[in-house]
């Protein structure tokens, strides 16, 4: 339990929840800037694998994550659901623009406070920090990811899967 | 878990901001549950010991329970008092600033003393001094005088530092006088916003100056001039805090009185001596109605003073001045105060000549008649301290050297009118006898000849067509065919493109004759003095001037960023719709195809105005280097000229901003380094005693050249050769060129000092100056020859935002590489490639091999399983040498908006940044120094090249 002291819990809120290989999460609203469909991706040399490139958006060039890849996930087809989740954030003190890649968008919920559950750290402890929590709705899971910190982070990350997740919420007495 | 006191201060104080938005002050039941919770957050404060907050929050109670009792208030909009208030708090409280940087409101009858805001025992009379003064301005006005108080000044300071350039090279009564007057109104707004050091320094300076010499400036007036350029850029939060002026101060004042303390005893005898006195009469209440009315004339007389300096000739105007300064006259005789009845008095003389056209209402002349009014003012202002202090005398500035410039003035010959001169420039000329009659009429039919300007002529020099065809076509017209026009000629061979020699009809149609005086001054018949000299009598120079200043707008520098960045949208969107195949498909019709070129037209030239914005002048950042040279020269005590050229050359703000640097680097090394240590060692080869050192600016070739070039000793090849050997940037048996040789002085093992000294002194951080000329995408070059000078070359783009790139193809991703740094472009097909080693290929240009590379495999997009060349092969340059990429395709050239990856590809090498390609994807522009550098590791491409080349036959 050692990094829930350190490890605000989520703030309740609206979070707009996503999927991603068969998995729920959530991403504060306040973060989102807006959503758009899949678009042509420069491919920029010499990144990470799970940067997939550029993109244009109305003249300003940001760039793509690819979340599947960034959390060590199986690569996908693009579908026509497949979309771009554009973010805000603070990076250094400036705010600048980012996007993912997600398998589709589902909505934007209220999650209540009562409903999140803080996160606990798994196995080296390493991936409890991009958690905010876990929040059960009508009997799903939604992972609610700290985007900032995901995408801030270097290196992929190997997030647990949800089954074992949701288990081990259980068995802690959720 | 208990929050400790401090937060829980700051929660409450956020409460407390909250509920003073929504309060209706004037309820007393608002007020007073605005003043309770004060109350508490006054205890909060006490809890936590913070005793100045405490006795804020107090006051702030206070305040609130006589509003709510109805007590009368000693402020107009308690509600604005209150906020600000509040807002000081949440700086002291969340941003635990100082309580000498906050805002305080003037009004609310603050505890000053108690806050310590008001002891004069104060460490840092300063800051109090303004924290306490911004309290008494309108509440809000504060800050924003504050900026505008700095923006103005350190301007003005900028422009001081020319001056006294200028005034030490060679003292102009008229330069003197305006560096008073700026010292002066700086003290004097200085004052006004309670920055007291200020204030302190202008005064020791003002009168350090008055006291000297005429003229005199020396390195403690720089010096002093640089403490309060230090000393507004602290106020702009832009530089750390100078310490505090006391030493200059005391060193001005050393100055003053070894420079007036002899004057000082013969002004005993002399009446209008150097700082006497002046006698207080009896009667000191009629004295102080002469005082006050004496402010009010003097006041007049400058708002006057200034409408005839910015209007035209206005004779009441003069005569209202005129009329002041006898009046004073007048009183002053009646209170038997000479000093001031004396300067009156000439004062009036003066602007009597000036009445009746004897002496010319110039500049000068108005700088004169402003000096002595502030003259009288001083003594007035004197008069009255004295009066209130009960001072039996007045000490007032010395006059001898204002009174003597008068005199001049007035007795000075009459040789001009005071109305702008009508008379036409030639006849000014020849009656000056700057120029003989019969220079004038061959001007004039000169100016005839030349104001229409040939075809020809209009087309070289427009750049349509290169000189050497024109002068084959004129040939050719003269041999075979002597009635056809010379146009024609060239749009027949196709050397020329019709629409180009409309252009240059239509331009040649335009009146452009050139004026007489650069006709005169061209041919060499009068000299630019006299011509000027001449203007200025006519009213052309100062109109020029005039008309300048009134049609400057300060715009804040973000706004224009902003506006620059979304005219650069503009175009991209532009360019998609123009270039949109539907589009074009369902045109046919002209007016579609007209609207979308007008369209296009419109978008090029809101463009190109967006960027002239951004265009600035280098001459702030050549001045800055006048005064380095200046100060570098003193400090290693090598006399040395410096002259500038072309400093009204403009590029973007941004890079002129960031060249001063490196600038600054090469400059010092010119002149400490560069220049021979003893003079004596010059005059022997028969150079000049002072060392030559120019900068130089120029455009050329759509970019922009910097030069410094110095007549030192040069740089010796052979100690750069030793010292390359040494490092290991060279093997001993390598032969590079002596360009590459020199070049050897950018590597980063030569910048230790130790170096410095071994190679005829250059390499001080020269690796440091190359690599920010390449932030700015420019680059530089370096000649030299031993005993002759050296000369170091900046090319430097003409902005920032913008290039011309060359866009290729990868697959379906758009690479660009700046068209500046490519040296050719090959088809593989017509090259001839040899192999070194088993992976390394070469490409033979001429008497040079190249190194090529594929650049996707540089990118590590993919690997060919054959090194085979293919596609197109771009050759490019850069310091490292040449190399060569291949690319699957070329797409063309176009100008390229450059727009930043963002801060998540800041490491990324090999790439500078990304564009929006007219079909909307993003392009990727290559950074060929990068790229270069990646591709051959430290060495290993150029090793490569100088160890076959002597093997493989020519």
């Amino acid at each position: 339990m050692n990094s829930v002291d350190e490890t605000a819990a989520a703030p309740f809120g609206k979070y707009l929840t996503f999927n991603l290989c068969e998995e729920q999460y959530g991403l504060e609203i306040l973060k989102v800037r807006e959503i758009i469909g899949m678009m042509d991706i420069t491919p920029v040399p010499q990144t990470r694998d799970h940067v997939r490139g550029v993109i244009n958006l109305r003249g300003k060039i940001i760039p793509v994550i690819d979340l599947r890849t960034k959390f060590g996930m199986p690569q996908g087809e693009d579908t026509e659901e497949t979309c771009i989740i554009v973010v805000e954030m603070d990076y250094d003190g400036e705010m600048i623009l980012m996007s993912i890649i997600v398998d589709s968008v589902s909505e934007v919920m209220d999650i209540e406070g009562a409903a999140i559950e803080e996160p606990l750290s798994f196995g080296a402890g390493s991936t409890g920090r991009y958690i905010l929590g876990f929040a059960k709705v009508r009997d799903t899971m939604k992972i609610l990811l700290d985007v900032e910190a995901v995408l801030k982070a270097e290196e992929n990350i190997d997030l647990p899967s949800v089954g074992t997740v949701a288990e081990a919420a259980e068995t802690m007495g959720a | 878990m208990a929050a400790d006191p401090e937060t829980s201060l700051q929660q409450g104080l956020e409460k407390l901001a909250e509920e003073l938005v929504f309060a209706e002050l004037g309820e007393a039941d608002a007020s007073r549950g605005l003043a309770e919770l004060m109350d508490k957050l006054a205890q909060g404060a006490e809890e936590a010991g913070l005793q100045e907050i405490r006795l804020l929050f107090r006051e702030g109670a206070r305040f609130l329970h006589r509003l709510g009792n109805g007590e009368p208030q000693s402020c107009a909009e308690p509600a604005e008092s209150l906020t600000l208030l509040v807002q000081a708090l949440q700086q002291l409280v969340v941003e635990k600033r100082p309580l000498r940087e906050v805002l305080l409101p003037g009004d609310m009858d603050l505890p000053l003393e108690e806050l310590g805001l008001a002891s004069s025992s104060d460490e840092d009379p300063e800051l109090q001094g303004w924290a306490w003064c911004l309290a008494q301005l309108p509440r809000s006005a504060g800050e924003e005088m504050l900026a505008e108080f700095l923006q103005d000044q350190i301007g003005i300071l900028e422009e001081m530092e020319e001056l006294l350039l200028r005034l030490e090279q060679q003292p102009l009564a008229e330069d003197l006088g305006e560096l008073k007057r700026r010292i002066h109104t700086l003290k004097g707004e200085a004052g006004l916003l309670g920055l007291a050091e200020v204030g302190r320094l202008c005064h020791a300076l003002e009168s350090a100056i008055e006291s000297r010499p005429f003229g005199k400036i020396d390195s403690l007036v720089f010096e002093c001039r640089d403490w309060l350029m230090k000393k507004l850029l602290w106020c702009e939060d832009k530089g750390p805090r100078p310490e505090s002026p006391d030493t200059l101060i005391e060193r001005l004042l050393e100055q003053e009185e070894a420079d007036s303390g002899p004057v000082m005893a013969a002004a005993d005898l002399e009446h209008t001596g150097a700082g006497d006195f002046l006698r207080i009469p009896d009667d000191t209440d009629m004295l102080a109605d002469f005082i006050q009315e004496s402010r009010d004339h003097l006041e007049h007389v400058e708002l006057q003073l200034l409408r005839l300096e910015s209007d035209e000739y206005n004779e009441e105007d003069l005569n209202a001045v005129f009329r002041a300064f006898h009046t004073i006259k007048g009183l002053a005789g009646f209170f038997q105060l000479d000093a001031i009845q004396s300067m009156a008095h000439e004062s009036e003389s003066l602007l009597d000549k000036v009445r009746s056209g004897k002496v010319a209402i110039v500049a000068s002349t108005l700088d004169i008649i402003f000096d002595c009014a502030d003259m009288l003012k001083k003594m007035v202002a004197a008069l009255a301290e004295a009066l209130e202090s009960g001072q039996p005398t007045a000490a007032i500035p010395p006059r001898d050297e204002l009174l003597h410039r008068v005199t001049t003035l007035r007795s000075a010959p009459a040789a001009r009118n005071t109305k702008p001169d009508e008379r036409p420039l030639g006849q000014i000329l020849v009656e000056n006898r700057a120029l003989p009659v019969e220079e004038l009429e061959a001007a004039l039919e000169k100016q005839r000849d030349l104001r229409v300007p040939k075809v020809g002529e209009i087309l070289v020099e427009d750049g349509m067509a290169p000189r050497r065809v024109v002068d084959e076509a004129l040939r050719r017209q003269r041999e075979e065919a002597p009635q056809k026009p010379i146009g024609q000629l060239l749009v027949g061979n196709r050397q020329l493109n019709p629409e180009d020699l409309d252009a240059a009809l239509k331009r040649q149609q335009e009146p452009r004759a050139p004026r007489l005086g650069e006709v005169l001054v061209r041919e060499g018949k009068a000299s630019a003095g006299d011509v000027r000299q001449a203007l200025k009598g006519q009213g052309r120079n100062g109109a020029q001037a005039r008309a300048r200043v009134s049609d400057i707008v300060k715009v804040e520098s973000h706004r224009l960023d902003l506006l620059v960045d979304t005219i650069g949208e503009l175009v991209i969107a532009e360019t998609m719709v123009v270039r949109n195949p539907e589009i074009l498909e369902q045109g046919g019709e002209n007016g579609r195809h007209r609207i979308l070129g007008q369209l296009d037209k419109i978008t090029r030239e809101l463009q190109e105005m967006a960027m002239s914005l951004r265009m600035v002048s280098l001459r702030n950042t050549f001045q800055k280097m006048a005064r380095l040279t200046r100060d570098v020269s003193r400090k290693v005590g090598k006399p040395v000229a410096f002259r500038t050229e072309g400093e009204e050359t403009e590029l973007d703000k941004n890079l002129v901003d960031r060249i001063g640097d490196p600038l600054v680097h090469m400059i010092r090394n010119a002149v400490d380094h560069g220049i021979e240590d003893d003079p004596a060692e010059r005059l022997a080869v028969g150079k000049p005693e002072a060392g030559q050192v120019t900068l130089r600016a120029s455009h050329k070739g759509g970019g922009i050249w910097i030069e410094v070039a110095d007549d030192g000793k040069g740089l010796d090849p052979e100690k750069i050769r030793a010292k390359a050997i040494e490092r290991g940037l060279l093997a001993p048996e390598d032969r590079p060129s002596e360009r590459e040789l020199l070049h050897m002085i950018f590597e980063p093992g030569f910048s230790t000092a130790k170096t410095v000294t071994d190679v005829s002194g250059r390499g001080v951080g020269m690796d440091v100056v190359r690599r920010s000329i390449e932030v700015l995408r420019g680059s530089i070059e370096v000649q030299s020859e031993p005993g002759r000078g050296t000369r170091f070359m900046i090319r430097l783009p003409l902005t920032l935002a913008i290039i011309e790139g060359m866009v290729t193809r990868i697959q379906d991703v758009c690479y660009i590489f700046p068209t500046l740094s490519i040296v050719r472009l090959l088809d593989p097909e017509d090259a001839h490639f040899e192999t070194v080693g088993r992976t390394q290929l070469l490409l033979r240009l001429g008497q040079e091999l190249v190194p090529a590379f594929d650049l996707a495999e540089v990118y590590g997009l993919h690997r060919r399983s054959d090194r085979k060349p293919h596609g197109v092969c771009v050759i490019v340059e850069d310091d490292n040498g040449r190399a060569a990429f291949f690319v699957d395709e070329l797409v063309g050239q176009q100008q390229i908006v450059i727009k930043s990856l963002g801060q998540t590809f800041q490491d990324l090498k090999g790439l500078s940044g990304g564009a929006i390609m007219p079909d909307g994807r993003v392009g990727l522009i290559v950074d060929v120094a990068g790229l270069v550098r990646q591709a051959m590791p430290a060495g290993s491409g150029r090793r490569a090249v100088h160890e076959t080349a002597p093997a493989l036959p020519a």
